[in-house]
């Protein structure tokens, strides 16, 4: 029992580190999905999400990783009752996983609401700045 | 627009999915070679494809299983084989290389559970290795190892490496995939595989150990009494493992229509002690006869024994672990039957 609160102590005291944009993207998919993410249609969405091609390991890499940090959690599901009698792996995000996420969209949030109180585009002028310069 | 499952009638070739199969890290398996199934279009895309899955699961896999202090206790282990040799800079980066081997074979095997069959596999490596160090530092560097002290060295790192892979990867495995708690079946399975590991290190001590008290009589008595023994007890274990993928024809159909948690509880069962098989059992008593062989010379040749009390100690030591070795069979074999009553009830993973 003491190496089970060991365990548990262990995995909360794992430092947070900060998303990087891939893994806000299908950390998002899984939480769009909801009870059905599982590898593939965690694919589809990701493609979705960040409209561009993405290659399928890359998707389960991240997964991997995610789930090595307690981000998220997988279990397997029973061949029989999958419609090709396979087995899947579904995601779902664990409460580490999911105020990540918070932190990333709260910091997304804050530097839209910064660019958004420029009057002008914040790339012309960065642009114009830079002519200036030159 | 990509094909879905159902809908790829068209499947891989079976070489090229034999192939993959063996080329991509374990744990990646089925999930690639369903994906690729999915996705195939020819065999030239779908070797673009299995290279790309290749190329970005190897790396991410050896990140994942790289550990530094894992690492350099392993080099501790490995050097300690060699620990005859004198230091040169071909010996560190002999040793070098053999730890780069080991990187990526951890991280092909990644996670791997700590079990009785990865930590056969690993000793075996080490074997490998001596042997295969052998020519090269006869020939390469001039370094003379005598084959008595390379064949011990050898044996004493099976089981030293054997030992360190088989808790530090337990270890590894118990942080990522904590138990359920209160499961008495689980607790049980943990405690039986525990005293097994310790009976184990305790059987190669006591080997040497009575190899060292008794007196030599015959020639190559440490290699008969230590190597032999071990050697043996490490096939007999390696004939229980479950025969989930027999040789042969790769059948990755059928690989990926199984049941992952029935084979979990197979592959569970099988690192439980229990040699149901003739071989394993002939290897088992092969094993015990050959630990016991000093002391039947002793008593051919009474009159080469100077002192008595060193006999008496290691034959009570030899008699002690023999009662374990039984004791521990027993309860091998009641928890191999709990969980294939679980198994069998509930039919999913319980323990």
């Amino acid at each position: 029992m003491n190496k089970q609160l060991r365990i548990a102590k262990d995995v909360e005291q794992k430092p947070m580190s900060p998303l990087g944009e891939f893994e806000q993207i299908v950390l998002t998919a899984v939480v769009l999905l909801g009870e059905g993410a599982y590898g593939a249609k965690v694919h589809e969405k990701v493609e979705a999400l960040a409209e561009r091609r993405i290659k399928v390991p890359a998707v389960y890499v991240t997964l991997d990783r995610m789930e090595d940090k307690d981000y998220v959690t997988s279990k397997l599901t029973d061949p029989k009752s999958e419609p090709d009698h396979r087995s899947r792996r579904y995601f779902s995000l664990t409460e580490r996983g999911d105020l990540a996420l918070q932190q990333a969209t709260a910091t997304a949030r804050r530097m839209v609401a910064a660019l958004s109180e420029i009057d002008e585009p914040w790339s012309i002028k960065k642009w114009r700045k830079h002519r200036a310069k030159t | 627009m990509e094909k879905t499952s159902s809908e790829n009638l068209i499947k891989p070739p079976r070489y090229l999915e034999a192939t993959v199969e063996k080329l991509l890290p374990y744990s990646y398996r089925d999930v690639a070679l369903k994906e690729l199934a999915n996705r195939y279009v020819s065999p030239g895309h779908y070797i673009d494809d299995a290279t790309c899955w290749i190329r970005m699961v190897f790396p991410s896999q050896i990140r994942r299983s790289f550990r530094l202090g894992f690492l350099l206790t392993q080099a501790c282990a490995v050097s300690l084989v060699f620990i005859a040799l004198p230091v040169s800079l071909p010996m560190i980066l002999y040793l070098l290389v053999a730890l780069a081997g080991w990187l990526i074979c951890d991280g092909y095997n990644h996670p791997a559970k700590g079990t009785q069959r990865e930590a056969v596999v690993d000793g075996c490596r080490v074997v490998a290795v001596c042997l295969w160090a052998t020519p090269l530092m006869q020939l390469g560097f001039e370094l003379k190892v005598p084959l008595n002290q390379l064949i011990t060295a050898a044996s004493i790192g099976l089981v030293l490496v054997s030992i360190v892979r088989t808790l530090f990867r337990r270890m590894l495995w118990l942080k990522m995939r904590p138990m359920k708690p209160g499961d008495p079946l689980r607790v049980e399975y943990g405690t039986t595989r525990t005293r097994n590991l310790l009976w184990g290190t305790a059987g190669c001590s006591s080997l040497v150990l009575i190899n060292s008290l008794l007196p030599s009589l015959i020639p190559y008595q440490s290699i008969l009494v230590i190597t032999v023994p071990v050697v043996a007890f490490a096939l007999n274990i390696r004939l229980q493992w479950p025969d989930l993928f027999p040789p042969g024809a790769p059948n990755t159909k059928d690989r990926i229509l199984r049941d992952p948690q029935v084979d979990e509880v197979v592959e569970d069962r099988a690192n439980l002690y229990k040699p149901r098989t003739p071989a394993a059992r002939a290897l088992e008593t092969m094993a015990v006869a050959f630990a016991g062989l000093p002391f039947l010379l002793v008593v051919m040749d009474v009159g080469r024994v100077s002192s008595w009390l060193p006999v008496v100690i290691s034959f009570t030591l030899f008699v002690a672990l023999l009662i374990l070795g039984i004791w521990l069979r027993k309860i091998n074999q009641r928890t191999a039957d709990l969980l294939e009553r679980d198994a069998k009830t509930e039919g999913a993973r319980k323990i």
